[in-house]
């Protein structure tokens, strides 16, 4: 009897439980009845080198707007796992207040959903005049705003110097044909030329690619789709550049420990890269560090200086019921995005943005970042890379075509062939 | 002889040996490199760290919050396998000793679940947490990961219900036992080995699961331990040896489990398998 009475009341003890819990919650979340509470799912925590940085921001704020609008950050350093919760978010129309995404294609599927709040009123001249020309030309959907381009990404060549001159080379090559002789120079010193890899997203490599079937094609090469013929002289460049790397690189799933530990003179990468030469290269690796375009292929209709760029990060907003809500995120966004803040999180972390702040002569530049924007200033043009210009299921393709490619198992044609299957499915 | 049967102990030996340093060497390259600096680890990952860096697990406990997240795990992990051991053996009872019409359609139902990933039903359980009221509470993780397991418990434990003898619900009829008593006094005591074994698989699962702990969460408050090892691995960097110091400490709890309870699962394991 005792035992009945005990499993009759135990889903009741669990009913009871369960409204205390989320009572509890609900006190936590909802502070003063006046506060706005925004709440900002970010990846910009924990290790992050933009951090510190974007932490004190939104303290400032919080502190410049107490009582009235509070920014709560909730913690997401696990990129992969940020995308999938963003994702199922707006699939279930609890789109968060404001989040941000990497991806124009994934951008896309975010504006189609119809859960993203129109930022075209709150964008007047003002605001967007802090922004680099044409930055806002991946942000809008049927003529309307949803998002606010925030970091911009360049992946020019790290280089060694110091290996460089220990294999006899000055200088970057300018073309492939000199890339491929310093290359057997560098072999024939003992040194793995360059980082290739085929493992996670194969980064590294997709920039190589990307590289090449501009260099190859121009910078109009992805109008045509997969069919242009630079796809497959592009893969035919990428395979044999696969001979001048290290050992491990088929199924190398970190783009950067063997430039950090000198065992290869060459990595395409981005800004975000010079904290980690800074904090974890061997021998004082950064001095030894310079950075260059990559060189152009010999016949290509590409541009000798040519850049690989993209946005990096977007801002989005989720569709609000609460007008004043909606006003007080966009004020966020305004603090977030203002040219001061933007040269602090980039002065700090090495980063570079789509706003733009002036540089006084006593500010700390790292030296790396200003050949990155020399360099993109110097550009004849700059291309968004492979996976950004394709569908998302080409870019998901990539590693494992590349793998068969690196192995033998695909020729060149078909390796395209494998891209264009799965952009067809 | 003699030859051939030492022979065939050698080559015994030789194979243990192969499994034992293949089933080994991931979990001892884990702790030493959990010992070495990200530069040694990047540079040479099989060298022996010099010297060690046990700041590696000071780091992780310190910046990851990891003794709060520890705690969070443990009442998270226990009290899903508490309620996923007392919902899954009911249910195995109820189809295990009982006839009734659509029984077997209903476990077969059941059993499906086992094979549906769990990346499939991201959507629904959110949902689902969202209308109870109870996203970013612990309880939601409670209820979530008692009913991803439910298939799998309620597999193992029937399969071991199924191999009682009905002679001895009969006797406990005749000593008087009700519906309640039945079960609670003779099948469960009889069914520990198989509930133990779905209890554990059911602790363990729960332990390592990450994918719900991130969605159906967002204040570290209510986070696992799986969301700490992950505070190591931002965009585009990772702090390797401090996460893999945060990993070693997360699979201590889990190695604890199964070495205390291993006799068990494997008994139960076997005999759930064979009707007796």
């Amino acid at each position: 009897m005792k035992k009945r009475t005990l499993l009759l009341t135990l889903p009741a003890i669990l009913l009871v439980f369960s409204i205390l819990l989320s009572a509890c919650g609900e006190n936590a979340n909802s502070g003063e009845a006046s506060e706005i509470e925004i709440k900002f799912p970010s990846i910009w925590v924990a290790k992050d080198s933009k951090a510190a940085t974007f932490a004190q921001i939104v303290r400032d704020f919080n502190e410049q707007n107490q009582g009235k609008i509070k920014v709560v950050v909730e913690e997401i350093p696990d990129y992969g796992a940020y995308k999938d919760k963003i994702r199922t978010n707006i699939t279930t129309g609890t789109t968060p207040d404001i989040f941000s995404f990497d991806n124009p294609a994934d951008g896309e599927f975010y504006y189609k959903s119809g859960n993203l709040a129109d930022l075209t009123p709150y964008l007047d001249e003002q605001w967007k005049s802090t922004f680099l020309d044409h930055a806002f030309d991946n942000a809008a959907y049927d003529g309307k705003v949803y998002s606010i381009p925030f970091e911009f990404g360049v992946t020019p060549v790290l280089y060694n110097t110091k290996l460089f001159k220990q294999a006899g080379i000055t200088g970057f090559p300018k073309t492939y044909t000199e890339l491929f002789a310093a290359y057997d120079k560098l072999k024939a010193a003992g040194i793995a030329p360059a980082t290739q890899m085929t493992g996670g997203d194969g980064w590294v490599s997709m920039l190589w690619y990307s590289q090449l079937v501009s260099a190859i094609g121009g910078p109009d090469v992805y109008k045509h789709g997969l069919d242009d013929p630079a796809f497959v002289q592009a893969a035919e460049v990428l395979k044999k550049l696969f001979d001048y790397t290290t050992g491990d690189a088929v199924g190398l799933d970190n783009a950067g420990g063997h430039f950090l530990n000198q065992q290869t003179a060459v990595l395409l990468n981005g800004p975000w890269f010079i904290g980690r030469i800074k904090k974890e290269g061997i021998d004082q690796l950064y001095d030894s560090v310079e950075v260059a375009p990559a060189p152009v292929y010999e016949g290509g209709k590409g541009q000798p200086g040519q850049y690989i760029g993209f946005t990096q990060a977007s801002l989005a907003v989720g569709k609000q019921k609460d007008k004043k809500k909606e006003e007080a995120i966009v004020k966020f966004l305004k603090y977030l995005t203002s040219p001061d803040n933007v040269k602090k999180i980039s002065l700090d972390s090495g980063s570079l943005f789509v706003i733009k702040y002036d540089v006084a002569k006593d500010d700390k530049v790292e030296r790396l970042q200003t050949e990155m924007k020399k360099g993109m200033e110097a550009a004849p043009y700059i291309i968004p890379h492979f996976r950004a210009s394709v569908s998302p299921a080409v870019g998901a393709e990539f590693p494992q075509a590349l793998s068969g490619l690196v192995l033998g198992k695909y020729t060149p044609e078909q390796f395209v062939e494998q891209l264009k299957q799965a952009d067809s499915k | 002889m003699k030859i051939n049967v030492l022979l065939e102990k050698m080559l015994s030996r030789a194979i243990l040996s192969l499994f034992l340093i293949y089933t080994l060497f991931p979990m001892l390259w884990l702790v030493m490199a959990s010992l070495k600096t990200n530069v040694e680890l990047l540079g040479d990952p099989f060298r022996f760290p010099a010297p060690p860096q046990f700041g590696n697990y000071v780091n992780a406990f310190k910046s990851a919050h990891l003794a709060l997240l520890f705690s969070n795990s443990v009442l998270i992990s226990f009290s899903a396998t508490a309620l996923n051991a007392l919902v899954a053996s009911m249910a195995a009872y109820v189809l295990s000793r009982y006839k009734f019409r659509f029984g077997p359609v209903i476990f077969s139902t059941l059993i499906t679940g086992i094979l549906v990933p769990v990346s499939a039903l991201m959507v629904p359980y959110f949902t689902l947490i969202r209308m109870l009221g109870l996203y970013d509470t612990k309880l939601a993780l409670i209820l979530t990961y008692t009913a991803v397991s439910l298939p799998l418990s309620v597999f193992i434990i029937k399969g071991f219900m199924d191999s009682i003898p009905g002679e001895l619900e009969e006797a406990a009829l005749l000593d008087g036992c009700d519906f309640y008593q039945k079960f609670f006094r003779v099948i469960v005591p009889i069914s520990r080995t198989g509930i133990v074994t779905a209890a554990t698989f059911q602790f363990l699962s729960s332990w390592n699961e990450f994918l719900y702990a991130m969605l159906l969460t967002s204040s570290e408050q209510v986070r696992t331990l799986q969301m700490g090892i992950r505070f190591f691995a931002s965009q585009f960097t990772t702090d390797f040896t401090s996460m893999f110091a945060a990993i070693v400490i997360s699979i201590i709890p889990s190695v604890a489990m199964y070495s205390l309870f291993q006799n068990q699962i494997i008994s139960g394991l076997t005999q759930g398998s064979v009707k007796g």
